[in-house]
């Protein structure tokens, strides 16, 4: 019935087309183009760059979202628990494709540092955006120079415990063509100091990092309507994994090696565009338990996409989108042979805008699967605004298929694993205000989701783990954020932002909390600009967790704060920006994983040159 | 200074909170009861010690902790008791925590040499342990000496792949080769006075466990399996009981399970009480009488699936580890099989320790 309602919306909007757009193709700003089939999803754009400490995506959502992360030390494996959910729940893409790892589902979020922003959207989005996304979504942003000719930007850090991380990016923009290349580096010795179980000062030993990227992102035009789009990305990262503190030592090492190119041909004329694109993603994989021997377990993918997209969009008040993705996954690994993969994604989605006030988005895909039952999936977003009010509310299905590790790992992989299910529902108010020197923002969201037949590893008492499909899950929530700024003059201006989520997250079958989820996680950010210079003061805190399944053990709760000092002066058309940030300022010793411990109080330095 | 009493006081509460007894830490508080060996939770966790006292009506979880203010460390593996002293071996944090087993104080710790200890014997006042070494790698297995009253490492014996439970029967260790990566069937006979192999037993497939009794060996091998394409285990030789008398040259097999030819049974866990050997086979605890010949099939004693089993004293005490991330259960019965107990352990629950 709602379909059809919403069908009836859109046919009726057709009699309304007025405004006629621009019938080629320019080189525009970017904007997101799922933004639109997002009502009633919150959606936020995060730059990297203005991150206290490493510019990480983990860092990042930390501080501007309070969004829970699993750390296993600085610069280790993190990965993201939004909504209470797995790290596999929420996607991250690139070029509207999925990089989470074909593998094992997972991305870790402290391999990305040279992204400038990234555009967060919450709620379920597999029906958007494919297998996972069951509480949110990441879309990675591409970042041109709005200025015409040649710049250049460099980033460069220095901090304690041997870190050093550089950024450097070179753009052109032109007339009928724009393009970025850039590159980078994050090593760290990584040997800080935490406290032991008698009290005593300790070094963590076996961390040492080093991880390198570069990428290229350029646009051509041809002709008048269409455009060619190529993005190149390529990762390498080496890292010790130092041991628990209840373990003796550890000459762990893992290796990563990610590889991604994508060309898309797009054209535009009148109402209508399309978009045809190939993509190839490739992961590698290479884990040593004893770095000084030979033996390592070695897993590699070899992801293939085509993806089709067209869009109908008459005027600003209505528009039509449909997409195809074809993907093709091979898969190589010492624990898991040789298996394949085909899969493809069917996708409509409308959206509305009747009146200035009122806005909705529908959307319906269907999943084929070489090894599961499709999915079929929904949508479905409204929105009532004002100038400072707005409501919305959204509603998803969503499921996630068993990962290649999940059904084919030896030992324990489990080919009878059927898809994860679940849906989402949230509601957003936002209130945004403009008086005089004072503007003030905030929003308030809660959400409701569960997912059935959750994949879950444990256990077995053969001595390895197994996955089967043990849980139903229900997540449930609030999550709110405000910020005022107070701009006293030209030369003066005060923030203040503030995050609080709550999230529970219970498993049906026991009523007990899923291990590792705070219920209780916020921050604080107090800020000044007085001329050239920046201050900024951050409070986080994440509340204590759970973790084992029967809520007897738990990791304390912990608070930092950080604060960070910044500079910037313009000579001629250089800008030149130094800073000092000082982590964890009041020393407290944490667990990021229960006995992993994070860093106490350091320091990081840091110069940006821009021309 | 501060954080870690916030740190410890957490660790209080979550001991007070499982022990409402209240129980005091003045020596002698653990004497005469049963200590569970909890392995901890895989991964980054710290594995537990369980006490319960001589009748059962009072439970302490994470004893060591509560005594000594810090964890035990990552996968407790085993503990052997000599004297006053109590060997914990825990695997992970590749160390043995020598405890006063009245008081749960910590006395040393050995560390020296050990690379993923599994179990050992104090004798001589040398501490014998089983070492698995580098899991990728089947060439660095061993049995560390150490000196027990300082840690000191007098020797390391080289051993085929996979030592796991190590006997003491009369002047002589002997150490179970069950295997890790590749299963193995292999007994060595090690002389103590001079620390060497002296013999190299083939015997049934899988080494398990063992017991000692009038200067007799005897040992359950649990058979050999493989896998199918779904991780199921398949099967492929029964188990074997082997015996081994000190003064004979060599192990004999008493029994192989043939009793059924259409089933492969692969047993687990062998104990012996009043005549009768208890095992786990085939998810159920299953008797057989001792000197049973192959032809006698194993009977169903419990219709319970334990991670492991034991007999202490004349009880049969089963350990569940549930899910094997919360905590399990000990389930305590007597002789005839009835049910006198149900007790919370600590997470995945290995092995339980007479206190005597």
């Amino acid at each position: 019935m709602r379909i059809k309602a919403v069908v009836f919306l859109f046919c009726c909007s057709f009699l309304y087309s007025q405004t006629i757009e621009s019938d080629t193709l320019s080189l525009v700003e970017i904007s997101w183009e799922y933004e639109r089939y997002s009502v009633g999803h919150y959606k936020k754009k995060i730059s990297l760059q203005q991150t206290i400490g490493i510019p990480s995506l983990s860092n990042a959502l930390e501080q501007s979202l309070a969004i829970p992360f699993k750390n296993y030390g600085f610069g280790m494996l993190s990965t993201i628990a939004f909504r209470g959910l797995a790290a596999a729940h929420t996607g991250l893409f690139w070029e509207g494709l999925p990089l989470n790892s074909s593998m094992n589902g997972n991305y870790d979020y402290n391999l990305l540092q040279s992204s400038e922003s990234i555009i967060f959207r919450s709620g379920g989005g597999s029906s958007v955006f494919g297998s996972g996304a069951i509480g949110g979504s990441i879309h990675l942003l591409k970042d041109f120079s709005n200025e015409q000719g040649w710049s250049f930007k460099h980033n460069q850090m220095v901090g304690s415990f041997g870190t050093y991380l550089q950024n450097t990016r070179l753009y052109f923009t032109g007339e009928n063509q724009r393009w970025v290349a850039g590159g980078g580096f994050f090593s760290s010795n990584n040997d800080y100091t935490y406290i032991g179980f008698d009290g005593s000062e300790n070094r963590v030993q076996n961390a040492q990092l080093f991880q390198q990227q570069f990428f290229l992102d350029a646009e051509q035009k041809i002709g008048k309507h269409s455009l060619l789009d190529i993005h190149g990305f390529w990762l390498k990262a080496e890292r010790h994994l130092p041991a628990s503190m209840t373990e003796a030592v550890s000459y762990r090492k893992q290796e990563d090696e990610n590889q991604r190119f994508s060309i898309a041909w797009k054209w535009k004329k009148h109402f209508f565009q399309q978009k045809v694109q190939a993509a190839y993603f490739m992961e590698k994989f290479d884990y040593k338990e004893d770095f000084r021997l030979m033996e390592s377990s070695f897993s590699k993918a070899d992801n293939y996409f085509l993806k089709y997209d067209a869009e109908f969009e008459p005027n600003d008040a209505f528009s039509l989108q449909t997409s195809h993705i074809y993907n093709h996954t091979n898969a190589m690994g010492d624990n898991f042979g040789n298996p394949t993969q085909n899969q493809s994604f069917h996708r409509l989605s409308g959206y509305f805008k009747p009146t200035s006030n009122w806005e909705f988005s529908g959307t319906i895909q269907h999943l084929f699967h070489s090894d599961f039952n499709g999915a079929t999936t929904f949508d479905f977003g409204v929105k009532w605004s004002n100038n400072s009010h707005s409501i919305s509310s959204n509603f998803t299905n969503n499921y996630r298929v068993p990962t290649i590790n999940d059904q084919f790992w030896r030992p324990g992989g489990n080919p009878d694993l059927l898809p994860e299910k679940g849906w989402m529902h949230e509601l957003n108010y936002e209130f945004k205000q403009n008086l005089q020197k004072f503007s003030v923002q905030s929003r308030l969201t809660t959400f409701y989701g569960e997912v059935n037949d959750w994949i879950l590893w444990l256990p077995t008492s053969f001595g390895f783990f197994s996955p089967i499909n043990i849980q139903q899950v229900q997540t449930l929530g609030l999550q709110s954020e405000i910020e005022v700024t107070y701009k006293a003059n030209e030369n003066m201006l005060f923030h203040i932002r503030g995050n609080y989520n709550f999230t529970e997250t219970t498993n049906m079958q026991t009523r007990q909390s899923l291990a590792y989820i705070p219920k209780h996680q916020a921050n604080v950010s107090l800020g000044s600009d007085w001329n050239k210079w920046k201050l900024n003061i951050l409070y986080q805190f994440v509340g204590f967790r759970y973790t084992t399944t029967d809520e007897t053990l738990f990791i304390p709760s912990y608070q930092l704060t950080h604060l960070q000092l910044h500079h910037s002066s313009k000579l001629d058309k250089m800008e030149l920006a130094y800073g000092v940030m000082v982590q964890n300022i009041f020393n407290e010793a944490y667990f990021g994983m229960q006995y992993y411990p994070m860093p106490l109080r350091y320091f990081m330095f840091n110069l940006n040159i821009i021309l | 200074m501060k954080k870690k009493f916030l740190w410890l006081s957490a660790i209080l509460l979550m001991v007070i909170s499982c022990n409402p007894d209240g129980n005091d830490n003045s020596p002698g508080t653990y004497a005469g009861g049963y200590f569970v060996l909890n392995e901890g939770p895989f991964g980054s966790g710290t594995g537990t010690i369980t006490y319960y006292n001589s009748t059962f009506s009072s439970t302490t979880q994470n004893v060591y902790e509560l005594v000594n203010g810090e964890p035990l460390g990552n996968i407790v593996q085993s503990a052997f008791i000599v004297g006053d002293l109590m060997y914990i071996v825990v695997n992970n944090a590749n160390k043995i925590v020598v405890v006063n087993r009245y008081t749960m104080q910590k006395i040393s710790e050995i560390t020296s040499g050990l690379s993923n200890p599994r179990y050992c014997i104090v004798v001589n006042n040398k501490v014998y342990t089983t070492n698995w070494g580098t899991l990728s790698s089947s060439t660095d297995d061993k049995v560390t000496v150490h000196q027990a009253n300082d840690g000191v490492l007098i020797t390391s014996i080289s051993v085929p792949e996979g030592p796991e439970r190590i006997a003491l029967m009369g002047d002589k260790a002997y150490v179970l080769v069950k295997g890790v990566l590749n299963q193995n069937n292999k007994l060595l006979r090690i002389n103590l006075s001079n620390n060497t192999i002296e013999n190299t037993f083939t015997i049934g497939w899988q080494p398990d466990s063992f017991y000692v009794r009038n200067n007799i060996l005897t040992i359950l091998c649990s058979g050999k399996f493989t896998y199918d394409s779904s991780w199921n285990i398949i099967p492929q030789e029964d188990a074997q009981i082997w015996r081994l008398q000190s003064w004979s040259s060599s192990p004999v097999k008493i029994n192989d399970f043939s009793d059924t030819t259409s089933q492969i049974e692969l047993a687990y866990d062998l104990s012996y009480w009043n005549g009768q050997h208890y095992m786990r086979i085939g998810g159920k605890v299953m008797r057989l009488p001792d000197g049973a010949p192959s032809t006698t099939g194993a009977v169903e004693f419990l219709n319970e699936n334990f991670y492991r089993l034991q007999s202490i004293n004349g009880l049969i005490i089963g350990l569940d580890a549930g899910n094997f991330t919360s905590n399990g259960q000990a389930k305590i019965y007597n002789s005839s099989g009835t049910l006198l107990h149900t007790l919370t352990t600590g997470i995945i629950p290995t092995e339980v320790v007479y206190n005597f």
